[in-house]
């Protein structure tokens, strides 16, 4: 709020000062949802001009700061208009120095009595507001029994400046700023400054010993003297918006636009704009309460105003320079620490770039590690491709090779089987000449010795049995017996179990009449002298020594055989050439001939040693793992009817060159005479055969 | 043009002193560790200067060792335009000099020219060891400073042969020295320290003597939060090495 007056001097000339005083609320305080705590007054008359500004502290425990501001304000006023009143009247010659430091003690005395009854009146211990503060604070007023220590709770500091016709003064206790122009275009903050009030900060009223505080100003305002053509003050919201350092200079900016708004724009206009430019300071500036008051001396020269004009043109131009100045300092150490980072930068780059090529560096000693390994390796697969390049030649020159070899092995076994035949059929030359030269060297003996003898094998001693020409002698250790005149035919008689090699006379006879020897032999265990038993593997052996002396002695052989013995023949004989094999009850089966004997029990069984079923046994093993083979001799078979080995004639039968007779009502041994003649007339049948 | 137009109203600043040891101790790790936490808080204090409709935030360095040196000779940069430049460890320990250069700047006249109103600056300390000179008559000159009285004051400690005791001569109270023992700390502290510290000085509060300080509020942050700076510390990784 604008509070002004026109006021003129008694005289007729004119009071050129005018007061204003405007304020605005500050948005911390908004936020905070707290009062405005500065109070501003002004007065002006045709003798003087009065401008007051109080800020009440902000801090909770002085919660009744705006009262106390207020109060403090008009007291100072009241004071203020008493005192110049009070000097007015008294024609006062001379200025006293104690006069303001009076003024300030009904001052605060004042503001003590207003407070004193406002808080009477609004007892502190039942103001809410109260539970908002410090513990600490809050038992001091409560304790206040003395009313030592409620002052503090309206807190607040005070500003006053007036001008009359004879002099100008001010004092002020706390923060907040007076500046005076003066008509020699000066600006000065001619208060003294306290400092105890710093930042945040200030002395203040309430304080104990306020009076001693209080700083002060006076001046004349005389003809000669220098005089003030404004006076400004404001709260610290005003100051506290500018930087602390050359804070002055910001402020005489600052007043300087104001008085020239006054000059320009006229009173009201400028106090409007102060009231725009207060609210602008507490919503963008220091955001605190902010008072501007004054007095301004509306009498001033145009000259003075261009004076003011230049000074606050020359102003801006050092300020700019000033401004340009600092920015070309900024930017400088911008651009040295810049600089010092690109340094810094160029360093980490260079130790990364070594780093870069120490890295890059050991991957092309990798890549040159890698592409040796590669071209080792690409050797070795090169080498291993040609080795299997080469094997894959050397497999088919060995699957060639072996293809001819296995050609090779086909003609050479071919070959060789030509040769085994040849080699045969040279044998049988080899043996027939054999026989030839034997029957020449017969035919020589008989011729020189007149003898009829065809052979003269070995002999232990010559004999005449019933007018057949008899020898015996050893083959080896068998003892033998050879029956009839020299031949080149043989026929080895094998005896039947318990007989001996004599038994072979009447078959000798009947095969001289047709040319033939017979042999017989005492196989030893044939010859029932030699109780060792004799395994089917000996008895073949024998065999097999008693042919190969009859091979080399006779150039045909046949065999007459009882029996186990025709088994025997078989299986020992089976690849040799044979005539013709008389086969008298033969045993062509040996395992059904041996299980046969072995459960029935049966008197055939006669035919296997009875009492050596182990031999049996041995037999039977025998014959299972050595089975007849091809059977391609020409045979005769004489069977008695029930012999039950004349069923495994089936067997035996085709493709083999078999010729079976079986005789009616004979005991297979044939030992009866009559069984006898009818064998004889058999054999001699068989034998007949081979005259041709 | 009105008054209101007319009048330019300057950004309030609050400036951010970093005191630095640069001190052969805290070769290695240390100073490595530092230079990058700063640098990563850099972007951030950014943040909050160019969000912060109270303050503008400035930057100034010291770093001690050998005797002093100012990273920001010509006065505290915004933070907008600082740079940090890696710091270079070395020498012995002059806090008391530091003290005394930095008492020597804490004037109106010198870094705290653009300093407005009640935005007093914040100081923060990082050093590993204890002074090598005498150091109480700097300290004691640079505590009757207005600025430094009504600073907020943060001392960081890293690693546990830092003098504390001296740390927290420096801050005024225990509460205000934090320990890093390792890297993640460290960095954490440096940043969470930074940015605290700048936020409580940057902000509008109210006036008084009454008033809680700043510095206690900032000090009643720290003790609320740093539980949650060192709570994940102790990682067996690089991180996690003691110092």
């Amino acid at each position: 709020m604008v509070k002004q007056d026109i006021a003129r001097k008694g005289d007729g000339t004119m009071f050129r000062f005018r007061s204003f005083s405007q304020k605005a609320m500050g948005a911390s305080h908004k936020k905070e949802d707290l009062p405005c705590q500065d109070a501003v007054l002004n007065y002006c008359d045709d003798s003087m001009a009065v401008a007051v500004v109080a800020d009440g502290h902000g801090s909770p425990q002085y919660f009744r700061s705006d009262i106390g501001s207020q109060i403090a304000a008009q007291a100072a006023l009241d004071g203020i208009c008493s005192f110049v009143r009070q000097i007015s009247e008294d024609s006062f010659e001379e200025w006293n120095s104690d006069w303001l430091p009076q003024l300030v003690k009904n001052v605060v005395a004042t503001w003590y009595e207003g407070i004193d009854r406002h808080e009477i009146d609004h007892p502190l211990a039942e103001d809410g507001k109260m539970e908002a503060i410090d513990e600490r604070y809050r038992t001091r007023y409560l304790n206040d029994s003395e009313r030592q220590y409620f002052s503090h709770a309206y807190g607040s500091t005070l500003i006053a400046v007036a001008v009359t016709d004879q002099f100008w003064f001010g004092f002020h206790i706390g923060d907040g700023k007076c500046v005076v122009l003066f008509d020699d275009g000066s600006w000065e903050q001619p208060i003294p400054w306290d400092d105890d009030c710093f930042l945040n900060a200030t002395t203040s009223i309430c304080d104990d010993n306020a009076v001693q505080k209080f700083r002060f100003w006076y001046g004349p305002t005389e003809k000669d003297a220098r005089r003030p053509a404004a006076l400004f003050i404001n709260s610290d919201g005003v100051d506290d918006s500018y930087p602390v350092n050359e804070n002055e200079k910001y402020m005489k900016y600052l007043y300087r636009a104001v008085v020239l708004s006054f000059a320009k724009e006229g009173f009201e206009s400028t106090c409007q704009q102060i009231s725009e430019l207060a609210e602008k300071f507490a919503t963008a500036g220091s955001c605190d309460d902010i008072s501007i008051a004054g007095i301004i001396d509306e009498g001033i020269s145009a000259d003075f105003l261009k004076a003011l004009e230049e000074q606050d043109a020359a102003d801006k131009l050092r300020e700019q320079a000033a401004e340009a100045r600092k920015q070309a300092e900024a930017k400088k150490q911008l651009l040295q620490m810049n600089r010092t980072k690109a340094k810094q930068a160029a360093k980490k780059k260079d130790a990364l770039q070594k780093k870069a090529q120490a890295a890059e560096q050991g991957l092309m000693d990798k890549e040159t590690q890698l592409r040796e390994r590669r071209s080792l390796i690409k050797r070795a697969i090169s080498s291993a491709r040609e080795e299997r390049d080469r094997a894959q030649k050397a497999f088919t020159q060995a699957q060639m090779e072996l293809s001819s070899a296995d050609q090779e092995y086909e003609n050479l076994e071919k070959l060789a089987r030509k040769a085994a035949e040849e080699y045969t059929a040279a044998e049988e030359l080899a043996r027939c000449a054999e026989q030839r030269l034997l029957a020449l060297r017969d035919t020589q003996a008989d011729i020189s010795s007149g003898a009829s003898q065809a052979m003269d094998p070995p002999a232990d001693g010559m004999d005449t049995i019933a007018d057949m020409e008899v020898r015996t002698f050893p083959i080896g250790d068998i003892p033998a017996i050879l029956f009839g005149p020299a031949s080149a035919r043989v026929y080895l008689f094998l005896h039947s179990e318990g007989g001996q090699k004599e038994d072979a006379e009447e078959f000798g006879k009947i095969a001289a009449a047709h040319g033939w020897q017979t042999l017989a032999v005492d196989i030893p265990r044939q010859s029932g002298t030699d109780g060792q038993a004799l395994y089917p593997g000996i008895m073949i052996s024998e065999l097999r020594k008693v042919y190969q002396y009859l091979s080399k002695n006779w150039r045909q052989i046949a065999v007459r055989a009882d029996g186990l013995n025709a088994w025997y023949v078989m299986m020992a004989l089976h690849d040799k050439p044979l005539e013709q094999c008389l086969f008298v009850s033969p045993v062509l089966d040996v395992q059904s001939a041996i299980d046969y004997a072995v459960q029935s029990d049966s008197t055939q069984t006669d035919q296997i040693p009875p009492d050596e079923i182990e031999l049996a046994a041995e037999y039977r093993i025998y014959a299972e793992q050595s089975p007849l083979c091809k059977w391609r001799v020409p045979t005769e078979i004489l069977f008695a009817a029930g012999d039950v080995n004349v069923w495994s004639v089936g067997d035996f039968g085709e493709p083999n060159p078999c010729k079976l007779t079986i005789e009616q009502n004979c005991g297979r041994a044939f030992a009866e005479p009559e069984e006898r003649e009818r064998l004889r007339a058999w054999e001699q049948r068989a034998i007949s055969a081979t005259d041709a | 043009m009105s008054l209101a137009e007319n009048i330019p109203i300057a950004r309030k600043t609050m400036v951010l002193f970093f005191v630095v040891d640069t001190s052969g101790s805290m070769i290695g790790s240390k100073i490595g560790t530092l230079n990058s936490a700063v640098e990563e808080t850099i972007p951030e204090l950014k943040d909050l200067s160019s969000s912060n409709a109270d303050a503008q935030i400035k930057v100034a360095v010291l770093s001690f060792s050998s005797g002093t040196e100012w990273l920001t000779p010509s006065g505290p940069i915004e933070v907008e335009n600082f740079v940090w430049n890696d710091l270079n460890a070395g020498g012995v320990t002059d806090f008391g000099e530091a003290c005394r250069e930095l008492n020597k700047k804490l004037k109106k006249e010198e870094f705290m020219e653009s300093a407005t109103g009640s935005y007093a600056p914040a100081i923060v300390l990082l050093s590993d060891g204890g002074p090598t000179d005498e150091y109480v008559t700097g300290l004691n000159e640079l505590k009757q400073n207005n600025w430094f009285k009504k600073a907020i004051k943060a001392a960081i400690a890293i690693g546990s042969d830092a003098d504390k005791s001296v740390l927290q001569e420096f801050t005024g109270a225990s509460e205000a020295v934090l320990e890093a023992k390792n890297k993640k700390e460290l960095r954490k502290i440096i940043h969470f320290v930074s940015v605290r510290s700048s936020e409580v000085a940057s902000r509008s509060a109210q006036t008084g003597d009454g008033a809680k300080s700043k510095q206690d509020i900032f000090v009643d942050d720290l003790s609320n939060l740093f539980n949650n700076i060192t709570d994940d510390s102790n990682d067996e990784d690089d991180e996690g090495i003691i110092w």
